[in-house]
């Protein structure tokens, strides 16, 4: 490959003309960060020390830029390091420090060029540490001379760049820093980095390769998912079995660097302390929320702070930050952990994934005699779902066993609920059935035919699944029957939306990955879904969608001969699946301060996304000849109908309303394509009807006949 | 830039105080120069003036051969006086003068500066041999001093057992002073120190990288071995030709660097060196001055009056550099 800057090649090296480290083979590429690691000893030292040409080889070559017999000069503006010695200088700053890296590009006397100046200014910038520029090197604290003399590193513009140990001496922010820095040379600049790290969460975070490096020997080599697989590690270290993933597991599968985009960062540059804001950019425990172990608290501006963390994320913490930090990667790794946004959710289970674990258990305890401790299945989505049975029990000829849901950090309605499951041996097959507290399907349109336990295919297959797996492992040839209970299921049906999708008696068992996606919009959208499956296989062909409780009772007082669905904030998703399900037409009705949105085109009407109610009513209020005072003031209303109440003082309501209405019609229009007719109704609390967009007349009038 | 300024106005400083001292060690002295006769005046006059030129120079190659040796232990308390090179060099000189003389050898300029360069080679041969062994630099210093006792230990047993007449001279030379170097001595010094003062600031841009540390220096170019030879020989060139010409002179080669240093507030060895230079001479012409005028008619040992100023400046920087450990 072209782009190897750094190789070598049968490398031995080692002090007083014995080798400690031999046979060293391994190539950087521009971009690649390569660690090593390795236990204390094993010679990772020796080998980056053999590279960056600190010490003469015994035997092999190393390769710079392909070529083994660069002067110490060209050699110096290919190659730059960060070691591990404690640097004392007294009386430099840390330009002139940083200035230094120019060394191999000066002339006889080191007096820097003016482009020379330029690149150390840049660096400064660039590693952060500008502020520091004029400071004594030796004041710095040890972080920050790391940093500075990284940035010497930086300056030496290096297209390889070498470091032992850069993390030893700093802090956990630091190292973070230092790492996200390294990280960006090499994505961003295409330097080659080799270094060595004893942190093996990070190596395996931040490396493209790893080496283990092992009795002077490289003793494994590849992408960091080998290298940390297989019980390798324990091995490298000389480790009871299974020591590594007990007390680190899965933590590297989790991003240090998430939060980049944050604001403040890097939130101690020029922050005034009452906005200090941060540690949890950086800090891997930021993912755990207010659980982290920190003082972690909301600002009034909703900000996350730790202004007052008493959990200082110092090196003398380190072993309980990671800690805690395995104890998440545990859940990660058993996929209990979601990413939302910038927060991490704890993935709950669903209430069919609860009824798979529970047939399973009441299975077992069956067929073996044995209650188990644990029942784990692998959900649809792939993901091992785990959970010890409450009870688990024999009741007369059957099995009984219950577990309870949990539904993670977006509680539904039967989150905390049991989930019990009856097993009992029958001639051949699984058979699947409802028990108390599971409703019944009484209307056409769903998963389920009329008649049936309200428990999708999905679950259905689980539990089957679930009682198979038992059947072989027991051995047992025969059959089992398996009721499915929820005790509470019939209290907790009156806060879902059963009685509305035709289930009546109890809980229905839906899911469809078996787990629980916190905050999912999927799960309203695919409600909307089914409602509108529902009244299609009625036979409607006319639907109404409306956003929510205003919409209802002005449906009440109108009359229209047509089923509604209720949008929420999803009209985008509502108005594809209504085209999808072969409608003909949809008439929207809506407040106008939801409706409004629909003139800019916004979709999703969730103020998360988007407002710009006031914004829209102004644009359409100056098209039409406002003032500039008369703008302003729409700009600060607070409601839709203030506004409204604005336009009629100055006269304007019909003329932008009309104008409104025009824009809602050609952002639906666009929206429902050529099959579906969709039209808006608006209208307000306080004003009652205020108009009706094109097609919504011509539906109306249809509708009417 | 406020780094320019103030080398620029510590430079102006240095150059003022050179002046100063030159007029005033000039005018002043035992004698008035006003009532002596103008063939006397003239004679006193050039007495004067070598003397001051041998301060100044000399002074000056002390200064750099003590920032030289302090770059190269990265130890701002390694000094040619410290590590005892000064009193290997005044050992050799001692012996020298003492069995040629016997032998009715005259030593001249450049036999006395083949002297004390070996002596102050051997010295830190020995030093650096011990530099293998012994990583602190506290120890090292120890070991200087100690070997510097024994040095002047022997000395002290040669000049007892010299014949008297050489007594006289070695006693003088053994305390140090400017005085009494002629102007075929001055030549010769004038050669070594500009040689060796030019030749170290040529090495300022790889002293810079070697202030970083050996593992830094090296991977930004700079050829060790070759590097730390030059080192080693110009600072003994350098105090060897102070120990030959004016005798085992303490205290400039530890307390000048560090003045400057605080002047100029930078380590920078490419402002350092010259001022190092100046400084050298400004201080030893200082102290030349008082030596001759406090007491006088009678004179002061140059290395009493550099060691009554130069010490303080030793122990302050010791003191305040403990401060900053502890902080």
């Amino acid at each position: 490959m072209t782009d190897v800057v750094l190789r070598a090649s049968g490398l031995a090296a080692g002090y007083g003309g014995s080798a400690v480290v031999h046979d060293v083979t391994f190539a950087v590429r521009s971009g690649e960060i390569v660690s090593l690691i390795g236990p204390n000893g094993a010679g990772k030292s020796t080998v980056l020390r053999a590279v960056a040409r600190q010490l003469a080889p015994l035997a092999g070559t190393v390769y710079l830029d392909g070529r083994a017999d660069l002067d110490a000069r060209a050699a110096a503006q290919k190659l730059a390091i960060l070691t591990t010695d404690r640097v004392r200088v007294p009386k430099l700053t840390v330009r002139d420090v940083v200035s230094l890296g120019r060394y191999p590009y000066t002339g006889m006397l080191g007096v820097l060029t003016a482009r020379d100046r330029a690149v150390v200014e840049e660096t400064l910038e660039r590693l952060h540490v500008a502020d520091l520029a004029a400071r004594d090197f030796d004041a710095l604290s040890d972080g920050q001379r790391q940093r500075v003399l990284l940035a010497r590193a930086v300056a030496q513009e290096p297209e390889a760049l070498v470091l032992d140990e850069p993390t030893a001496f700093l802090d956990l922010r630091c190292e973070l820093e230092l790492l996200t820095l390294l990280h960006g040379l090499a994505r961003e600049r295409g330097v080659a980095v080799v270094l060595s790290l004893h942190d093996l969460t990070l190596a395996r975070r931040l490396s493209d390769t790893v080496l283990a490096v092992k009795n002077g020997v490289i003793d494994r080599a590849g992408a960091p998912e080998d290298v940390f697989s297989g019980g390798y590690i324990d091995e490298l270290y000389d480790l009871p079995r299974g020591a590594y993933d007990g007390a680190y597991g899965a933590a590297g599968s989790y991003s240090f660097f998430q939060n980049r985009a944050c604001a403040k960062f890097p939130c101690h540059k020029g922050v005034a302390a009452a906005d200090f804001n941060c540690l949890f950019c950086y800090c891997p425990l930021y993912t755990l929320g207010d659980r982290c172990g920190g003082n972690f608290r909301y600002t009034e501006t909703g900000k996350k702070s730790c202004v007052d963390c008493d959990f200082p994320h110092r090196r003398e913490n380190y072993d309980a930050i990671l800690s805690r930090y395995g104890e998440l990667a545990e859940l990660a790794r058993q996929g209990r952990y979601v990413r939302s946004g910038q927060r991490l959710l704890r993935r709950g289970y669903t209430t069919g994934t609860c009824a798979a674990l529970a047939a399973l258990a009441a299975a077992r305890l069956l067929l073996t005699g044995e209650a188990p401790e644990t029942a784990r299945i692998t959900t649809p989505g792939g993901v091992t779902a785990a959970l010890a049975p409450e009870v688990c029990e024999k009741r007369g000829d059957a099995a009984f066993c219950a577990v309870r849901k949990d539904a993670g950090d977006d509680p539904d309605a039967t989150d905390g609920c049991l989930v019990c499951a009856t097993v009992r041996k029958t001639a051949s097959g699984v058979t699947i059935d409802g028990g108390e507290g599971v409703g019944r399907v009484t209307k056409a349109g769903l998963d389920q035919s009329v008649g049936a336990a309200a428990i999708n295919s999905v679950p259905r297959r689980m539990i089957a699944e679930a009682a198979e797996a038992a059947c072989r492992e027991a051995g047992y040839s025969g059959g089992l029957s398996v009721v499915i209970s929820v005790p509470d299921g019939e209290r907790l049906a009156k806060k879902t939306f059963n009685p509305l999708l035709g289930v009546e008696g109890g809980v229905s068992i839906l899911g469809t990955s078996g787990v629980v996606e916190p905050m999912s919009e999927r799960a309203i959208v695919d409600t909307i879904e089914t409602e509108l499956r529902q009244k299609r296989a009625e036979g409607f062909s006319r639907v109404i969608l409306t956003p929510g409780n205003y919409g209802q009772e002005f449906l009440k007082t109108r009359g229209y001969g047509a089923p509604y669905v209720k949008y929420s904030n999803f009209l985008g998703d509502a108005l594809d699946c209504a085209a999808a399900l072969g409608f003909e037409d949809a008439l929207l009705v809506g407040h106008v301060g939801k409706l409004v949105k629909l003139a800019g085109g916004v979709m999703n009407t969730h103020s998360k996304y988007a407002d710009c109610r006031a914004e829209l009513f102004c644009a359409h209020a100056a098209a039409n000849g406002a003032d500039a005072a008369l703008c302003r003031r729409l700009m600060d209303a607070a409601t839709a109908d203030a506004c409204i109440a604005l336009l009629d003082e100055a006269g304007l309501r019909p003329a932008v309303l009309d104008s409104l209405l025009t824009a809602m019609q050609r952002r639906l229009d666009r929206r429902a394509g050529d099959k579906l007719r969709a039209g808006a109704v608006v209208f307000s609390n306080e004003y009652g009807l205020l108009g009706e967009t094109a097609a919504a007349k011509t539906i109306l009038q249809d509708w009417s006949k | 830039m406020a780094d320019r300024t103030r080398y620029a106005l510590a430079f102006g400083l240095l150059a003022l105080l050179l002046f100063g001292f030159a007029r005033a060690g000039l005018a002043v002295g035992s004698v008035a120069l006003r009532e002596m006769p103008a063939d006397v005046a003239a004679k006193i006059v050039d007495l004067r003036l070598r003397r001051m030129l041998a301060a100044a120079l000399l002074g000056g190659a002390l200064a750099v051969s003590g920032f030289l040796l302090q770059t190269f232990f990265a130890n701002p308390i390694a000094g040619p006086f410290v590590l005892g090179v000064s009193s290997g060099a005044k050992l050799t000189v001692a012996l020298a003068m003492v069995f040629l003389l016997s032998r009715g050898v005259t030593l001249g300029a450049a036999g006395l500066y083949g002297a004390a360069f070996l002596g102050s080679m051997l010295v830190m041969g020995l030093i650096l041999l011990v530099s293998g062994h012994v990583r602190q630099m506290p120890l090292l210093v120890v070991c200087g001093v100690m070997v510097g006792y024994i040095c002047s230990a022997v000395t002290d047993l040669v000049v007892t057992f010299a014949d008297d007449a050489n007594i006289v001279n070695l006693r003088a030379w053994s305390l140090g002073s400017f005085a009494g170097i002629g102007w075929d001595d001055l030549r010769v010094i004038a050669g070594i120190v500009g040689v060796g003062a030019a030749w170290s600031f040529l090495l300022s841009k790889p002293m810079s990288a070697y202030q970083l540390g050996e593992g830094y220096a090296r991977s930004l170019g700079v050829e060790l071995k070759p590097f730390r030879a030059q080192l080693i020989l110009l600072s003994s060139v350098l105090s060897a030709c102070v120990t030959a010409f004016a005798g085992p002179i303490s205290f400039v080669g530890v307390a000048v660097p560090h003045l400057m240093r605080s002047l100029l507030k930078t380590a920078k060895p490419i402002w350092m060196l010259p001022a190092c230079f100046l400084g050298g001479a400004v201080f030893c012409l200082g102290c030349d001055l008082v030596a001759r005028t406090l007491f006088a008619p009678t004179e002061l040992a140059i290395g009493s009056v550099t060691a009554v100023f130069g010490a303080p400046v030793v122990l302050w920087m010791l003191l305040s550099r403990r401060k900053e450990a502890l902080a």
